[in-house]
């Protein structure tokens, strides 16, 4: 167990050239299993024992949190009552029916993922401040109800819980191996465990192709959904471990506190679990531990009015040596760091005038809150990762292990080719109000082509492409996939995901990539598709899962060593220079095992040698038998490539043939440039055709 | 039937607090697509400020005062909350900033004026009027029109005034507007300042039918903020047709179910209204652009 909590859950045999980092989990796993096991031989004050029972199971509900927060990257205001249900559930089994924590536990966790499950429907509708609401309004109706349900819930009286039995040996007719002290001791060894699975459960869902699901959603839900995964699905998934861990931690609370009243689950005990949240560190796993350290050991350092004092000392002088550091060494926002440093050294006269600062608990909580998501984003364990280097997560570096060659992946498909077309659009109409933005257009793709579509700004060629990709539901008309082997498939009125499944990938003319993942985890959400496991294979780390994300992986290294990305794997995509940024994009949908890849503008803001890389790599793409769609403005790389071109203008088609044959084209040289006077057309025309040309960016030649 | 008009008279008085509220919302969502989370604490604290300054200026002297106040209270939420975080492009920052605004103001609120309810005294007559068979207290009739016409003063001051027309510019483009050489960043302040000026003021009209304290304001800012999603959050009709249905829904719910589940039904239909049409029933879908 503790050997695994935190090493990747889907290691293959660890390679030597590991870093320190990766043993930095593992040994503040055993410090911890250690630190855990010790602790009430060492203190043996009672008072002790239930902080670091509460710190342990706040910390259980944090880690669920840190899946919605930290790793979706939603706001979830109603943890506190996901918290409350959990809470009752085993409170009220108890109280209707006399069962014991065991049940409890189980029934915290059912209820609250049924719970979940239910909050997941209007928040996946919608994101941000609309997500932080809905929890919240959840968060408050949990409340009103546990308030008003008497004859459930014994009302605003509360449930009064006995002593938990964790070890029933009477049942199994022996006498307690261990003393009354040990028998004491069955609860918090109870709670231990469930933390440190919790840990472990948490560690390989964040690794496996759910927590990489759950990151591309929070960086990108549409290059999320284009990429087979979808968004709503992991969302559900999301919120409903998290609300389940929620339910844990909320059994084991009315077990530890043996006693549950309606109005300890409300507003400030969310806020409280967001700032662990923050403060600890997103995305950790040593973060949620902190921060629960933190929000539970505060209001007892803050009864203390001279350890605040001292406190506030050490924090005023820390306050001043930064600030003059600052001051010093010129930092260009030395003025913008003044507001803290005074607001910190004015804490300790604060603190000196005031006898007790009980009261103003919760604004030293509010100004925590603010100083953490100005000062310290985050948090302390982000904090600590960049100012030590060893520290960071080691990204699984087995993926260099894993290289392949990228070009034994393009041998594996044979030349597709066919007189049938591939892709057909028929009467293709996208109706925005009053403007047409596809009037009726017809398309036929072939197979083993690359097929161009251009056009003026504004002409409907990435309306086009949202139509295609199911981004938008086409007004009218149809949208037909023939691929060879398998029956033709209308795509119209599908969902992304499932048109991105059906073999349809995609780039975004501006970069969609994942931008907090590296290289590597971006393809490998690509590959989602390629991983059958469940939740509980992801969870148990069973050999299918160990199998499958091998096979990933390696996959994955051969598609960016295709790509000439090798080398960045490890790199997260944010980091990566522009161009790089546009292949790895194409790279990712490669990952879809695609037999139609639709580039939008893969040229733009490319200079001219990362042009014929990216020239040379789509003609590799075609070689390998996929069909290829290009929007682009750069005319030289669409006449290089196209096999044919189709060019529209104002929603409709105006041409289309080969490259040459469609330059030659006066309708598309109007399209352009526009009409000059002598050709063709009444003189109001013309007139009216430069107008709405005057707007438009000339095309790149 | 006459106790059903009289509920649904008493639901008016109520919905158009939420309705004050909500177009608070509206303000700030409009023109920086942020809002403030403590717009309840804006509301309490313009209440205790109000019952503060009655027994000097008396009640219709205090509310330029409050008003005042509320004006001052949303720009230091703008420039500590909303503005650093905008500018980081941290909407997680936003939302816990001004959150975190909220409690410290709460608290504050908490230690000047206590943590009991206080009775704010009524500046009009406490005996109900008769209107065709419906008793109605004159306070309620107050809140009606004020909160309607602190409605329409915002209006006109958003279609007359020249900061009114930057407000609107910035809603619609703020990139366009910011290019037009309009300081969008005050324009976010002030919009700021405005929705806590008008939570502020639903704080004095409601507090001397309710009671006073730092936490009134927590619950009527979630109902309020359930009005602008049911109303949609773009649009000045919606929170007023919101707010009349949620304060009827409550009203009728307290009657027939029980007092204890009054809130319930808003919440509800905020669930509901957000599971089925995100946009609001007055509020027009966006089209995203990729």
């Amino acid at each position: 167990m503790a050997q695994s909590t935190f090493a990747p859950a889907a290691a293959p045999a660890p390679s030597a050239s590991a870093g320190i980092g990766r043993h930095v989990g593992a040994l503040g796993a055993v410090l911890l299993v250690v630190f855990l096991a010790a602790f009430p031989h060492v203190v043996t004050s009672s008072y002790y024992i239930h902080l670091l029972l509460v710190i342990a199971i706040y910390a259980i509900l944090i880690l669920g949190l840190d899946i919605v927060v930290g790793y979706t990257g939603q706001v979830s205001l109603g943890h506190a009552g996901l918290f409350g249900v959990g809470a009752y559930a085993a409170a009220v089994l108890f109280l209707h029916f006399k069962l014991g924590i065991w049940w409890g536990l189980l029934a915290g966790i059912g209820v609250t993922s049924a719970f979940g499950l239910l909050l997941a429907v209007p928040a996946l509708r919608v994101t941000g401040p609309y997500l932080a609401m809905v929890t919240l309004a959840f968060g408050t109706i949990v409340q009103i109800f546990i308030n008003e349900l008497t004859p459930i819930t014994n009302g605003p009286l509360g449930i009064t819980l006995p002593p938990a039995r964790v070890i029933d040996f009477a049942m199994f007719g022996i006498t307690p191996p261990w003393g009354a002290a040990g028998r004491k001791l069955e609860f918090y060894y109870l709670v231990c465990a469930c933390l440190l699975v919790t840990i472990a459960v948490v560690n390989r869902i964040v690794r496996s192709p759910f927590g990489r699901a759950f990151e591309a959603l929070r960086d990108s839900p549409i290059a999320c959904d284009c990429m087979g995964v979808s968004v709503y699905r992991y969302k559900v998934y999301a919120f409903v471990v998290s609300a389940a861990l929620a339910g844990l931690a909320g059994a084991l609370f009315a077990w530890s506190e043996r006693y549950v009243a309606p109005n300890s689950y409300g507003f400030e005990l969310t806020v409280l679990f967001l700032l662990a949240v923050t403060m600890g560190g997103r995305k950790s796993r040593a973060g949620p531990l902190i921060g629960s350290a933190i929000i539970v050991m505060m209001p007892n350092i803050l009864a203390d009015i001279d350890l605040v004092r001292i406190m506030a000392g050490l924090i005023a002088a820390v306050a001043v040596v930064v600030g003059i550091q600052a001051f010093v060494r010129k930092a260009e926002n030395r003025f913008a760091i003044l507001v803290p440093v005074v607001l910190c050294i004015l804490f300790l006269p604060a603190t000196l005038a005031l006898q007790s600062v009980t009261d103003f608990r919760l604004s030293v909580f509010g100004l925590l809150i603010l100083f953490v998501v100005y000062y310290l984003p985050d948090g302390i364990v982000g904090f600590l990762r960049e100012k030590i280097p060893a520290l960071r997560p080691a990204h699984t570096a087995e993926g260099k292990a894993l290289s392949a060659d990228g070009d034994a992946l393009i041998a594996q498909r044979g030349k597709a080719a066919g007189t049938e077309a591939l892709l057909k659009v028929e009467q293709a109409l996208m109706q925005f109000g009053g403007l047409k933005a596809l009037a009726g257009i017809d398309l036929s793709v072939k197979p083993g082509t690359i097929h161009g579509l251009i056009g003026p700004n504004g002409s409907g060629k990435s309306t086009m492409m949202n139509v295609l990709t199911g981004i938008y539901k086409p007004t009218a008309g149809s949208v037909t996939l023939a691929a060879a082997g398998s029956a033709a498939k209308r795509l119209d009125g599908r969902t992304p995901s499932e048109i991105a499944l059906s073999g349809v990938a995609r780039t975004f003319q501006n970069v969609q990539l994942f931008r907090e993942m590296t290289a590597l985890e971006n393809v490998l959400v690509g590959l989602h598709h390629a991983f059958h496991g469940t939740i509980f294979d992801a969870i148990l780390g069973t050999p299918r899962r160990k199998r499958e994300e091998r096979e990933a992986r390696t996959r994955a290294m051969a598609i960016l060593d295709f790509m000439g990305l090798a080398s960045l794997a490890q790199v997260e995509a944010r980091n990566l220079p522009y161009g790089k940024q546009r292949l790895l994009e194409i790279g990712r949908a490669l990952a879809l095992d695609p037999v139609l890849l639709l580039l939008d503008e893969p040229a733009a803001g490319l200079t001219a040698p990362d042009i014929a890389d990216l020239t040379a790599i789509i003609r590799k793409i075609r070689d390998a038998g996929i069909t290829v769609i290009l929007i682009e403005h750069h005319m030289d790389v669409v006449m290089g490539l196209c096999d044919r071109v189709s060019v529209l203008d104002f929603g409709h088609k105006i041409a289309e043939g080969g490259a040459r044959e469609v330059q030659a084209d006066p309708k598309v040289i109007e399209a352009y440039l526009g009409a000059p006077d002598d050709m063709g057309g009444t003189a109001s025309d013309a007139g009216k055709d430069a107008g709405k040309d005057a707007g438009r960016e000339p095309a790149h030649a | 039937m006459t106790i059903f008009l009289q509920l649904v008279a008493s639901g008016v008085a109520v919905g158009m607090i939420y309705a004050a509220i909500a177009f608070g919302y509206q303000l700030t969502f409009a023109t920086s697509k942020t809002l403030n989370f403590g717009q309840g604490e804006a509301l309490a604290l313009g209440a205790l400020f109000g019952l503060t300054l009655a027994p000097f200026t008396g009640y219709w002297l205090m509310i330029p005062l409050v008003l005042v106040f509320g004006f001052a209270l949303g720009a230091v939420v703008e420039c500590l909350g909303v503005r650093p975080a905008v500018k980081i492009k941290s909407e997680y920052g936003w939302i816990m900033a001004t959150i975190a605004l909220g409690i410290i103001f709460r608290n504050l609120a908490e230690n000047i004026w206590g943590r009991d309810d206080l009775k704010f005294p009524s500046p009009l007559p406490e005996e109900a009027l008769q209107l065709g068979g419906i008793r109605m207290l004159p306070m309620e009739l107050l809140i009606i029109a004020g909160a309607l016409l602190m409605m329409l003063a915002v209006e006109i001051f958003n279609r007359k005034s020249i900061w009114g027309k930057a407000v609107i510019a910035t809603s619609n483009d703020i990139d366009a507007a910011g290019l037009m050489g309009i300081n969008t960043k005050r324009v976010i302040t002030l919009s700021y300042s405005i929705s806590a000026m008008t939570a502020a003021f639903a704080g004095v009209l409601v507090a001397p039918v309710t009671l006073t304290g730092a936490t009134m304001g927590a619950v009527l800012a979630l109902k309020a903020f359930a009005v602008a999603i049911i109303g949609g959050l773009e649009s000045g009709l919606g929170v007023i047709v919101g707010g009349l249905i949620l304060g009827v829904a409550e009203t009728l719910t307290g009657f027939y179910i029980s007092t204890g589940y009054k809130d319930v039904p808003g919440l509800i239909l905020l669930l509901v209204v957000l599971s089925i049409r995100p946009v609001g029933l007055f509020g027009k879908a966006v089209i995203k652009k990729v």
